[in-house]
């Protein structure tokens, strides 16, 4: 007889409960899981210079108008070199900064001289829209100090970023958030 | 004391190589200045704080528990409106989109069935909250804290009614693009709810040119039609549909008992206020027919997205270039010389046996998740052809469990609500 003074539930109301009870299991241990799996530190998106082929899709694959991939000078590894083959377009006609012997679209680099016979390079960052075509000639022929980076200050971090969907060589890597830049040199913040 | 000249020229040849080593590296070793240069540092502008990404969760959070008591307790379209205004400007425009709780959907599947995948705590979370949320309040979310529902919300001028048979088969397309969506990321393919997001770009005041025309659709729509994006589109719906439908806590119409009179049936724009329903006496015709419907029904599902699993594995990367390097063993390079893809492959060196069977292997997971998609798919239809032909009684007017967004338009239409409203007030004035 006391189970009949316990309260009675309507059958909608018991499926309903039943149904929240299995939603929660299958909720608790699909978010454990992925918790389980997942990295502490949040992620953004980087080149890996060493797997960049310099395609030139950074420039006109990011969701925004001009790319948050720029060129970027490690200067530490740079040659400072007179003929510099990110600078100059092959058969310049004099190593001077004159347009008609820039490799650089938008002529973003500046080209200063320090002390014979060593120049300067810097990026214009404003200017450059990432196509690469300074780091081909400097990887090719140079040291490679001209790499490809995605500026932090301009990446949107997409959940999936279209650049890295794009990219032939797979160079787009997630990295934690705390390091975001790979450089030649050290490429110790890899995942 | 007798030097060992032999050991000291042995040692330097040692030396030498050790330097070299270090300067082969670079073709022109860096030079070391003799004025007094000073190298420049390369610029390293930081990513987002680490610390804003848990502000953001703790913000959801909080959004989320103000719109359920919004919705719930405190009955108050206006306090809903503002905090999806207050959504639409934060994870809108200030954060703008990303990362959202639709597209971590994508991030969970890939997560979960592969291991290796970079899913960050906070997306984890993000994924999370508003379904454990769900269970207990309804959708709250969609009501508060979206930001593609508030942009669509605001929008909505002019409403023009969807008869319910197109409404409910229209939904369906939800859960189809769940599924396309969850078979694409966990085939580490692409991320198409990201990929064909319509709001983003707007957000962003920016953005590729289909995606720019597929969002200013969407937002032309949501000037007639309450939603769209919401109601048909949205795969995170989809999973908040079933989830809300056996929620602990529901939005009311009224808050006290409801008097039929039938005013709050128009106020919803969604559709999903039910009408009271009697029973009718159905000739209940017995047979095992609508059974073997539905087994066949799932049968064709599975093996026609066999086939269509197949057909979408063309839209991988790694099965295109294996596609793409047969071609070029068979016939060579093209007329239009070789595509950096296989440019890229061809230098790596590796044996493309190794990518056919890769490839291979892709293409046979997406035969497998294809099948999956169709049993998906047919069993979500069984099911609501199940949940639309049943006739439960009803006497009161009441927002759908699954349907119902929590926008709170309904409120103000319901005379109970104004009549509660004027007493509070009256009170007040007594006060």
């Amino acid at each position: 007889m006391e189970e009949n003074k316990t309260k009675k539930i309507s059958r909608l109301e018991f499926l309903k409960n039943t149904g929240r009870g299995i939603f929660l299991a299958v909720l608790g241990a699909a978010g454990g899981a992925a918790l389980a799996r997942s990295k502490k530190s949040s992620a953004v998106w980087q080149i890996d210079p060493a797997k960049c082929t310099q395609c030139g899709r950074c420039a006109t694959e990011c969701v925004l108008r001009i790319s948050a991939v720029k060129c970027v000078h490690n200067f530490s590894i740079c040659g400072y070199c007179n003929l510099c083959f990110g600078f100059f377009q092959a058969g310049q006609r004099d190593l001077n900064s004159g347009g008609e012997n820039q490799l650089c679209p938008t002529g973003a680099i500046k080209r200063k001289f320090v002390e014979e016979p060593y120049y300067e390079y810097t990026i214009k960052e404003k200017l450059c829209v990432g196509c690469g075509k300074c780091v081909s000639g400097c990887t090719a022929f140079g040291n490679g100090s001209l790499q490809l980076q995605v500026r932090h200050d301009r990446c949107k971090n997409c959940n999936e970023c279209l650049i890295a969907s794009a990219c032939p060589a797979n160079a787009f890597v997630r990295i934690p958030a705390a390091s975001p830049y790979i450089t030649k040199e050290g490429n110790e913040n890899k995942l | 004391m007798k030097i060992n000249y032999k050991r000291l020229f042995i040692a330097s040849i040692f030396l030498c190589l050790a330097l070299g080593a270090v300067f082969a590296e670079y073709k022109f070793p860096p030079p070391e200045f003799e004025s007094n240069y000073s190298l420049p540092v390369m610029q390293r502008p930081p990513a987002r704080a680490e610390i804003l990404a848990y502000l953001d969760i703790f913000i959801l959070l909080a959004v989320i528990l103000l719109s359920a008591w919004a919705s719930l307790k405190k009955r108050s379209r206006n306090i809903i409106m503002l905090l999806s205004l207050f959504s639409l400007l934060y994870f809108g425009f200030y954060k703008e989109g990303c990362i959202c709780p639709i597209g971590a959907v994508q991030d969970a599947a890939l997560a979960l069935s592969s291991p290796g995948y970079y899913m960050p705590f906070t997306a984890v979370l993000i994924f999370i909250i508003p379904l454990a949320a769900s269970l207990f309040a309804g959708r709250a979310y969609c009501g508060g804290a979206c930001p593609h529902g508030a942009l669509q919300d605001l929008l909505l001028i002019k409403e023009l009614k969807i008869p319910r048979w197109l409404d409910r088969s229209l939904s369906l397309f939800a859960y189809i693009y769940l599924g396309l969506a969850v078979l694409f990321a966990v085939t580490g393919s692409t991320f198409l709810i990201c990929k064909y997001d319509p709001f983003v770009p707007f957000f962003r005041l920016t953005g590729p040119f289909s995606m720019l025309v597929t969002g200013g659709i969407f937002l032309v729509l949501s000037l007639f039609i309450g939603r769209p994006y919401c109601r048909f589109i949205c795969p995170y719906g989809a999973l908040l549909k079933p989830l809300s439908l056996v929620s602990r806590n529901k939005v009311t119409v009224t808050p006290d008992k409801c008097i039929v009179c039938r005013l709050c049936e128009d106020s919803c724009p969604f559709g999903a206020i039910n009408k009271p329903e009697k029973p009718e006496k159905r000739n209940i015709k017995k047979g095992a027919l609508p059974a073997i419907l539905f087994i066949s029904g799932l049968l064709a599902g599975v093996i026609l997205g066999n086939y269509t699993g197949a057909f979408c594995s063309a839209y991988n990367k790694e099965v295109g270039l294996a596609v793409e390097i047969h071609a070029y063993y068979e016939e060579g390079p093209g007329p239009g010389g070789i595509s950096d893809e296989v440019k890229v492959y061809l230098d790596s060196g590796e044996s493309p046996e190794l990518l056919f069977t890769r490839a291979e292997a892709l293409k046979n997971k997406f035969k497998k998740g294809g099948s999956l998609l169709g049993l998906w798919i047919m069993f979500v239809l069984g099911l609501q052809l199940l949940y639309a032909s049943r006739k439960p009684k009803r006497e009161i007017y009441e927002p759908d469990g699954a349907r119902c967004l929590s926008c709170g338009r309904c409120f103000m239409d319901c005379p109970v609500e104004r009549q509660e409203q004027l007493k509070r007030d009256g009170q007040r004035n007594v006060k």
